[in-house]
């Protein structure tokens, strides 16, 4: 029947208004869904998490901060730049670091991850102090040949209190919120 | 467990102002501009309060700056209708921006008139962003904003300790204001340790309470001009 | 009710359309912050610098996260603020972030002032700057090249000298009300000494200020606050005293112990009176009286000629009845105030006012520094004391060619140390009208550092009108001032900040310091160090100006000059307060601790802690303080006579110069303190006379930080603009209420303000706070309130060459 419906919608010329405003509802949901909610994240080098871990590099190596400060850090290109100052594969990916090198600059990566501004979260704490495992948080980035287009886990403030919750730690407001 | 107080001594107190700046520097507060500011809107979480009494030449004029007094039975907590305000267990009592639905009732209960509103989102020119202070959020519009003792440096304090496995010291924990006290009036500690300069100084004679009668109780205790005593 | 489907539809896209269009403002608030979203890698560094938001000179540690300067605090190390940072030191992140800062170097593309500019590269600038000053050298016309500095402490400032000295021009003029690196004149006459003194305010047990804001804007403001908290609540012993004589109710005078209110202009006659009550009781040092001074007592010179002492001198004319009634001061003030200032021993009387007390107000500052050598305030601790000199390595010699000789010979254009101006050593008030005279030539070049005479100075027409008559300004100004409107060409200039920095600064106290300051941020726009632009256009002349600047850029000069400190063997680069009482302990024992094996390593640690000090400076021995010919503190000044002297020579004849400067003293008074009555004032309902003041927070330069157009002063809640203060009720009398509108009127012109009814307020004056009125100067600054200098009358005074910024008869009404 409501196959019909829309058939005699488009049929009788007078419903091309409704037809038009069909149209566009469905382009303001799919524009909707994917810029505002689900906008992909694209890096300038398609980084495999995979392969790295298998050469038995550290999250840390790179994520140099990650014990040391609040934030993680995202790699520098001397860190690439030791392994890569030749080629060592045949990637395509790779000569983009010999690039960025020559151009001397940064890779510009794009943070994935972002704390809301009223959050302060601190990494050292919770890898260096609490030993939680990168995973905990950021799902199994390692296993990933590409870099994640989005958050593998989301992080919300429920899976923060109920974690902090059954560690023990404080859950005052005033123990994340600035 | 902490019980963070401040102590101000008046005697030394020059009513210069430095606090009230590095307060706005620290906790990017916006300024409002002339219109706004005409209106009584200027967003200062700690001010000079003067008094003046007499008539010349014998007059004389008090200056009193005035934080958020942080008092242990905060009127202001007991009207907010989301916890947005609240007395947090070492004493800071808090104000989460992202919880203020902005109803300004906690304005209206405070007898120091230590909340402000944001009645705009203030827009500042974009050069002058790169000299905010990335520890701290930028309240928007529509959320009443106060001090907040500075506890995102107690937060910094605590996490630098924690990282180096060890107990935090009270003296790591400073508000801006008191950081940059050029004649050094101010002080911050632990009121729960009898031995910590603010309590010492809590004790002496010329203490006193901004209106004490109204049973609010402030952890900001005020040291009256006049001779030194010897408890110090 | 039916709803059709068309109307669901309807609704149904309007709410997501709505709900979309919500969510991307959302986004849009969320992210209005623009600038965390790179807060990616946010690791700090604190960097050392300066302050220049005025000339106290404190150490600063500014926070630095990715490039951006997000915070600045005191240094804690810095032996001037101690951590300290008064509010115009926070708000210089608003300054190096201003929206309305020039960019790049600007030539002017239209007429004169109309606005018009052509942005030029460095080279091309520099091309222009160095062609012009060749053609003058090629002319044998150097010495028409004329600098007006304005108020900093900086290395820049012996670097602008030896500028115009190596170019062959004698004119180096400083456009300042107050000379805090130059010696306090009073010390200068009475007691011989030729560069700055100290005070040990720290551990004196009375300080007596005559006007000069203690707390508010005087020469270390920091130093002073830090100063105040020790002696009130801190040091042991007793609790210090503070007594202010000032007509206004400052902050200082509210803080202050006591406050007495004074007619303005009458302080040298309250401190002969106090010395009148001194040497009556007898309570003055009589053993420093005798062993010290010169010209207490009666004295006769070689020739048998006899001279009146001051003794005698104060005994006749400065009986306490009658200083009240010039000074309006109660009598029995006058007594407790005398009594006080011998009984609480050590005590410093303050007579170095920026401002000016009043015409000729040398006398004023002899008459206030008198009482320091009655009570024998010299050469013991918490008196007046020698500020030793820093070691810094001597900068190489500059060898003369004929004509920079020559030029070097002229006479100065503003007419500085010659004739009435035989004292002053800037004579800015006598500079616009000597430039539209091209007496006694005309200049050709000009440049304009670090100040803003058309906005800071009463003269401006006549500087307008004067600065029509020079072919070719130059400005340095970070930002578009009132005065850089009127120049040929803008060669924007680094903020402090973004700059090296090295700064032998002068506090309120003994020890010697030398403060260094590292770039804390990448220059934010195309702008460059003045220093640097100087040396690079000496290297260009070539000749003996290239000798003259060997250095390649202002940060090897700071190292070049820096050997000195490393080499001195004294002082040591700053550290914790334990360390350094450690090691002062050692040196008493005779030990000194070589800190540093290397000038690489001491320069790593100096630009690392930011400052350099010696505080074993700060006690000094009373021959160390006076270095008169005579080895005495003179109560009769000597130098005052032989400069008087030489001047009525160049002017030809003493009763010319006498009448010149408006002095009525004749005879041996010429040379002793007194006090001049001053005219008398017209009284009306609505004519009252003008005081002026400047606020903590507010200068002329700090108008353009809105933190501080929103926090003007503590005593009046007023923001974005300025206001006169009158008192309760003459206002009442004129109907004017408190916030209403009022004009200002003098027989200059007139502004309009808010006024604020204060009970404070003496009945007969206005007071109105400097900073505010700017004509240009961004979008912080521009029209806020009005100048009080629009309606200041060119009052002169003379032995110091620089305007009197209160005391013009101003009628009010209301707007």
């Amino acid at each position: 029947m409501k196959v019909g419906l829309i058939s005699s919608m488009i049929e009788g010329k007078r419903h091309w208004l409704l037809l038009a405003g069909i149209i566009l509802f469905v382009l303001i949901v799919v524009f909707f869904f994917t810029t505002v909610m689900g906008r992909g994240v694209k890096q300038p080098i398609q980084f495999n998490h995979k392969t790295h871990k298998e050469q038995g590099v550290e999250c840390s190596t790179c994520h140099q901060y990650v014990r040391e400060q609040t934030f993680a850090g995202s790699p520098k290109i001397e860190v690439c730049w030791e392994c890569h100052e030749e080629p060592i594969t045949e990637s395509r990916e790779e000569t983009k670091i010999q690039q960025y090198a020559k151009e001397n600059r940064e890779i510009p990566w794009v943070p994935l991850y972002r704390m809301p501004k009223h959050v302060f979260f601190t990494h050292r704490r919770h890898v260096a102090v609490a030993g939680i495992q990168c995973e905990t948080c950021h799902g199994k980035v390692g296993e990933m040949v590409k870099p994640p287009a989005k958050q593998l886990k989301t992080l919300s403030m429920s899976a923060c209190m109920d974690c902090h919750r059954d560690t023990g730690a404080d859950n005052d407001c005033l123990a994340c919120h600035n | 467990m902490a019980l963070w107080g401040m102590v101000i001594d008046l005697d030394k107190c020059t009513a210069c102002q430095a606090c009230l700046i590095a307060c706005k520097s620290e906790n990017n507060v916006p300024f409002v501009g002339k219109q706004q500011a005409d209106r009584g809107r200027i967003i200062s979480w700690l001010e000079i309060i003067s008094e003046t009494e007499g008539e010349y030449p014998e007059v004389r004029t008090r200056f009193i700056p005035r934080p958020c007094l942080h008092c242990d039975n905060p009127p202001c907590v007991k009207v907010c209708p989301v916890y947005a305000t609240y007395r947090n267990p070492e004493g800071i009592v808090a104000q989460i921006w992202e919880r203020c639905i902005g109803c300004r009732f906690c304005m209206a209960a405070c007898p120091y008139a230590a909340k402000y509103f944001n009645w705009h989102q203030y827009r500042i020119p974009e050069s002058m962003e790169k000299g905010f202070n990335p520890d701290v959020y930028v309240r928007r519009w529509g959320v009443v904003e106060k001090c907040t003792f500075c506890s995102h440096r107690l937060l910094r304090a605590r996490d630098r300790a924690a990282a180096e496995k060890r107990e935090m010291r009270a003296d790591e924990y400073v508000p801006a204001c008191v950081e940059v006290c050029p004649s050094k009036a101010m002080y911050f500690g632990d009121l729960n340790d009898p031995d910590s300069v603010v309590s010492v100084l809590g004790r002496s004679p010329r203490a006193f309470h901004l209106l004490e009668d109204l049973g609010t109780e402030p952890k900001v205790t005020y040291l009256m001009e006049g001779e030194r005593h010897a408890l110090l | 009710m039916r709803i059709s489907r068309r109307h669901f539809l309807k609704m149904f896209m309007g709410a997501v359309a709505g709900l979309s269009a919500g969510c991307t403002d959302f986004e849009k608030i969320s992210t209005g912050w623009r600038s965390s979203e790179k807060w990616g890698n946010p690791l700090e560094e604190w960097i050392p610098s300066i302050c220049q938001q005025c000339i106290g000179g404190c150490g600063l540690l500014v926070r630095v996260i990715e490039g951006r300067a997000v915070k600045v605090v005191g240094n804690p190390l810095h032996p001037v603020n101690r951590g300290g940072i008064c509010p115009k030191g926070l708000a210089g992140i608003q300054s190096l972030y201003d929206p309305d800062r020039i960019q790049t170097p600007l030539k002017r593309a239209g007429e004169r002032g109309e606005g018009k500019w052509q942005p030029i590269s460095w080279e091309e600038a520099t091309a222009i700057v160095v062609e012009r000053l060749r053609g003058l050298k090629e002319k044998r016309l150097t010495n028409s090249l004329v600098i007006i500095a304005g108020q900093f402490q900086d290395l820049r400032e012996p670097l602008l000298h030896r500028f115009t000295d190596a170019y062959g021009t004698p004119n180096y003029i400083r456009n300042r009300c107050f000379t805090p690196n130059e010696v306090s004149k009073a010390h200068f006459l009475m007691q011989g000494v030729t560069s700055p003194l100290g005070y040990d305010l720290m551990n004196a047990g009375l300080i007596l200020s005559f006007g000069c804001s203690l707390l508010e804007a005087w020469i270390s403001p920091v130093f002073q606050l830090r100063t105040f908290g020790h002696i009130r609540q801190e040091r042991p012993g007793n609790r210090g005293r503070i007594y202010v004589v000032d007509p206004r109710f400052s902050v200082s005078a509210s803080k202050a112990d006591q406050w007495i209110p004074i007619r303005p202009g009458t302080d040298a006659a309250l401190a002969l009176g106090m010395a009148y009550v001194i040497i009556q009781e007898g309570i003055y040092d009589r053993k420093f009286v005798e062993r010290n001074t010169f010209g207490f007592e009666d004295w006769t010179d070689g020739e048998g000629k006899s001279h009146v002492g001051f003794k005698t001198l104060i005994l006749n004319e400065y009986k306490p009845f009658t200083v009240s009634s010039i000074t309006g001061v109660p009598v029995e003030d006058i007594f407790s105030l005398a009594r006080a200032f011998v009984n609480r021993r050590p005590a410093i009387a303050l007579g170095e006012k920026g401002l000016s007390y009043r015409p000729n107000d040398i006398y004023t500052r002899m008459a206030i520094h008198s009482l320091n050598g009655l009570s024998g305030s010299l050469g013991s601790k918490g008196c007046l004391t020698v500020q030793s000199d820093v070691p810094l390595t001597a900068w190489p010699g500059t060898e003369q060619e004929e004509s920079v000789r020559f030029g070097n010979s002229q006479p100065r254009i503003d007419g500085a140390g010659q004739g009435k101006y035989v004292l002053a050593t800037d004579a800015m008030e006598n500079l616009p009208g000597n430039i539209l005279a091209g007496r006694p030539y005309p200049v050709e070049v000009l440049f304009l550092f670090h100040t803003d005479p058309l906005f800071s100075h009463p003269k401006r027409d006549t500087f307008i009108k004067a600065f029509e008559k020079i072919p070719f300004i130059v400005s340095f100004s970070p930002f578009l001032d009132e005065t850089s409107h009127h120049a040929d060409l803008i060669l924007p200039d680094h903020t402090f900040l973004e700059r090296w920095q090295g700064s032998p600064v002068r506090h309120s106290s003994g020890f010697s310091l030398f403060s260094l300051g590292r770039p804390a941020v990448e220059p934010v726009h195309s702008t460059r160090d003045s220093a640097d632009f100087l040396i690079e256009v000496a290297r260009r002349l070539g000749g003996g100006m290239a000798k003259a600047f060997p250095w390649k850029n202002s940060e090897d000069l700071l190292v070049q000059t820096t050997k000195g400190l490393y080499h001195s063997r004294e002082g040591y680069v700053v550290s914790l307060p334990e360390e350094e009482a450690f090691r002062q302990f050692l040196e008493k024992a005779g030990y000194r601790i070589q800190e540093t094996r290397s000038f690489e390593i001491f320069w790593d640690s100096l630009s690392a802690k930011g400052a350099w000090w010696s505080p074993a400076g700060s006690s000094a021995e009373v021959r160390k303080l006076i270095r008169t010919p005579s080895g005495k503190f003179e109560f009769y000044s000597n130098t005052l006579k032989n400069q008087m002297k030489r001047a009525a020579d160049e002017v030809g004849g003493m009763e010319r110069l006498l009448a010149d400067l408006g002095l009525r003293a004749r005879g041996d008074r010429l040379y002793l303190p007194h006090y001049d009555a001053v005219e008398a004032q017209q009284t009306a309902e609505s004519i009252f006379t003008l005081n002026t003041y400047r606020l903590m927070s507010m200068s002329g330069v700090t108008a353009a930080q809105p933190w501080l157009q929103e926090t003007l002063a503590p005593h009046v809640a007023e923001s974005w603009e300025n206001w006169v203060e009158i008192n309760s009720e003459r206002a009442r009398n004129l109907g004017i209420r408190d916030g209403d509108r009022v004009w200002i009127e003098s027989r200059k012109g007139k502004i309009r303000l808010k006024a604020r009814i204060l009970p404070t307020v003496a009945p007969s004056l206005v007071h109105i706070p400097f900073g505010q009125g700017h004509r240009a100067y961004g979008r912080w600054a521009r029209g806020r309130g009005s100048n009080p200098n629009d309606v200041i009358m060119t009052l002169e005074d003379t032995l110091k060459g620089f305007g009197i910024l209160s005391g013009t008869q101003v009628k009010i009404t209301k707007a």
